[in-house]
């Protein structure tokens, strides 16, 4: 493909590596727009067309810019004669692929001579002291998440139990033409309610320690659940690794060198009460999350469950399984997001949570398999709490 | 889609020439036909930047929707009618609301009335169904270029919308073609070979939902930023009639004050231009403003309303 200039091929190669899907059409969309004269005036004329072309939101728009700065070359063609009073005819058209474009970059002006370095002597402190925090435009600074808001949106917009339900607004175009033909009568329009969802989430997060790392992206997650998912309630309750213990399950356990706690499954106590938050500081208690969650609720629990430690703790498996208990025993579907990858979970108490509750790695698959284990479809697991 | 991958720039967009007092623009209120109705319209006040103006002569160009996004109330939706009224064009509105399908923006058909003429036997021997069929904007866009008219359509906050709605508009909009199922002759399409009867699509996105990559692609994107400069701030506190300088520097003064503040929602220039034309009216004395008069009409918030009167309280 001629015509286009030679580092924009580099900066595609850069930008793809980013995320940014940028094709072939892409390309020779931008080819036919340096060939209608858009973009030719100086380097960042074709930033922006650039920008007009392959960016969709202000984060692209700013990785763009970024690329730019640290690919791009200074670039300017001699200005084209305005497009608009000499629409390029056929032939010219025809010849622009021939005619690279590169070819129209003229030498660069020869800049005078730079002054020579003059160095000054700090006597004492005199003028302001020099500036940092220059801005550098090769830096991306916008957030990138690995999950997009339309990723997450399409995951939780699934979770919908649809009822219909208040005044009769919508009409029922099937069912009034049946009317009309089982009666043969003139008669007025069938109306139903309008359909709503009636779905509810109860979003359980652990905060702090080694879920630390993962604070901006359940506060992403979080967001775009809220934005996205159009459900009758959302709640979130926060939690530091285990809202409330239960290991006087564990006094007698067969061996104590076995991860494994079948033996004592039953004997585990729903938790009751627990230590919840309505904050991500962790600093405003919320009371009776477990106690007044309705049935049907749809409970997600988002942590690591010890795998980004990698440890084991037996204390933790059997009070997870207290806390899973009591949201079952409530009514509610569970699930688990686990924000570590499934390879680090091997030997953790992620590992033992995973045989008894539903656990999914946090990625778009996992998610859209813990809504369909939210949306009640039965989920195997080694043994269901 | 050839005529979308063809580049014509027959149709220039100056933003910064003068505009006529008047224009005669086609009604697009009226039914298509070949000779419409016209109606008389007065110039949009609009201070595009340079890079808004090539954005759109892009779109104009290559023949895709322009989408346009930025905070709300910094004049995306008045873009739309500045053009249109640029180059004479007539403008079709597509506000997005949370219940809009993707075929409304085609056509809708009226199956109830129609059964309830039948249920009548009214008009027995009438039995042409095009009467119960009304064109919405894009198919009204659609079916005025095969009469060889060009429109501008603007598709208002189609964040507002489903979110598969821009997805079910893609086929429509790459090619420009969409049939009435109803009709047995119901295909509508921009000629192939007619790359200046493209009409100019203008959408305007708050960012309440992301839109389809698929979608995103094919359009040119622009932000608007807030006005930068004062001059530009002056120059379009005087398009929309704030005609005494000290008011206006004064206005100016104060909403570069407030915007340095940290408000949960920032003034705009809809709300700065409601507030100098209701002090201008109101002949407030220039001096007055620094004392924030009827923050009201700026600072939607109660928040920022005390926020602001404290931080406008100390030197």
């Amino acid at each position: 493909m001629t015509g286009t200039p030679a580092f924009v091929y580099d900066l595609v190669e850069r930008l793809r590596r980013r995320g940014l899907p940028i094709g072939v059409d892409d390309c020779a969309t931008l080819r036919s727009a340096l060939g209608a004269g858009f973009g030719l005036g100086s380097s960042n004329d074709l930033r922006d067309l650039c920008v007009a072309l392959w960016a969709t939101s202000v984060a692209e728009q700013e990785m763009i810019a970024a690329a730019f700065a640290s690919e791009a070359p200074d670039w300017h063609a001699a200005p084209a004669a305005p497009a608009a009073e000499t629409p390029p005819t056929p032939e010219e058209e025809a010849r622009t692929p021939a005619d690279p474009i590169p070819a129209a970059v003229p030498p660069l002006p020869s800049s005078p001579p730079p002054p020579p370095p003059s160095v000054r002597a700090y006597t004492a402190v005199t003028g302001q002291p020099p500036a940092t925090g220059e801005w550098d435009p090769a830096l991306v600074l916008a957030p990138q998440h690995p999950l997009t808001a339309r990723e997450i949106a399409q995951a939780w917009r699934r979770l919908r139990r649809p009822v219909r339900h208040g005044p009769p607004s919508e009409l029922d175009v099937g069912a009034t033409i049946d009317r009309y033909a089982r009666s043969g009568v003139a008669s007025g329009p069938v109306l139903l309610p309008p359909r709503r969802n009636t779905a509810r989430l109860l979003l359980l997060v652990d905060r702090q320690g080694s879920m630390t790392p993962y604070h901006a992206f359940t506060d992403h997650l979080l967001r775009e659940i809220r934005n996205a998912a159009r459900l009758e309630a959302i709640r979130v309750a926060y939690f530091r690794n285990l809202p409330g213990r239960a290991e006087d399950a564990l006094a007698d356990r067969p061996d104590p060198f076995s991860p494994e706690i079948d033996a004592v499954l039953s004997r585990i106590r729903p938790l009751t009460g627990g230590r919840f938050y309505a904050d991500p500081a962790l600093t405003e208690p919320l009371t009776a999350v477990l106690d007044r969650t309705s049935p049907g609720t749809a409970a997600a629990i988002i942590s690591d469950a010890g795998a980004t430690r990698g440890t084991f703790q037996a204390g933790r498996l059997t009070s997870t399984i207290a806390l899973v208990k009591a949201l079952l025993t409530a009514g509610c579907t569970v699930a688990w997001l686990n924000p570590a990858p499934p390879e680090r979970w091997p030997g953790t108490t992620a590992a033992q949570i995973a045989r008894h509750v539903p656990m999914f790695p946090l990625t778009a698959e996992g998610m859209y398999r813990a809504v369909d284990v939210l949306r009640g479809r039965p989920r195997d697991t080694e043994r269901p709490a | 889609m050839q005529t979308r991958h063809h580049v014509d720039t027959s149709t220039w967009y100056d933003a910064f020439a003068e505009q006529p007092p008047s224009r005669r623009i086609e009604d697009p209120r009226a039914d298509i036909t070949p000779s419409p109705p016209l109606r008389t319209l007065g110039p949009e006040p609009y201070r595009a930047t340079e890079g808004l103006q090539s954005a759109v002569n892009l779109a104009i160009g290559l023949g895709r929707p322009l989408l346009l996004q930025g905070d709300p109330g910094v004049g995306k939706t008045r873009l739309a009618h500045a053009v249109a009224y640029a180059l004479g064009l007539p403008l079709e509105i597509a506000p997005i609301k949370s219940t809009s399908r993707g075929r409304d923006l085609l056509y809708t058909y009226d199956a109830v009335r129609r059964l309830h003429d039948a249920q009548l036997r009214r008009r027995a021997h009438d039995e042409d169904v095009r009467r119960y069929i009304r064109l919405g904007p894009l198919g009204r866009v659609i079916a005025r270029a095969e009469q060889g008219r060009r429109s501008v359509l603007l598709i208002d906050e189609i964040d507002k919308a489903d979110l598969d709605f821009p997805n079910d508009l893609l086929h429509e909009l790459d090619s420009l073609a969409f049939t009435i199922d109803e009709l047995p002759d119901g295909e509508h399409r921009v000629p192939a070979d007619r790359p200046d009867l493209r009409p100019i699509i203008v959408v305007t996105n708050n960012e309440e939902k992301a839109l389809p990559g698929a979608f995103l692609r094919r359009c040119i994107f622009h932000y608007i930023e807030f006005p930068g400069s004062r001059a530009d701030l002056d120059e379009i506190l005087t398009m929309h009639g704030v005609a005494r300088p000290e008011l206006r520097a004064a206005v100016i003064d104060m909403i570069g004050r407030l915007r340095e503040l940290d408000l949960a929602k920032k003034p705009g220039v809809s709300e700065l231009l409601d507030w100098a034309g209701f002090l201008q009216a109101v002949d407030t004395p220039p001096d007055q403003v620094a004392t924030l008069p009827y923050p009201e009409a700026l600072l939607k918030q109660r928040g920022d309303q005390q926020r602001a009167v404290d931080r406008l309280a100390r030197p």
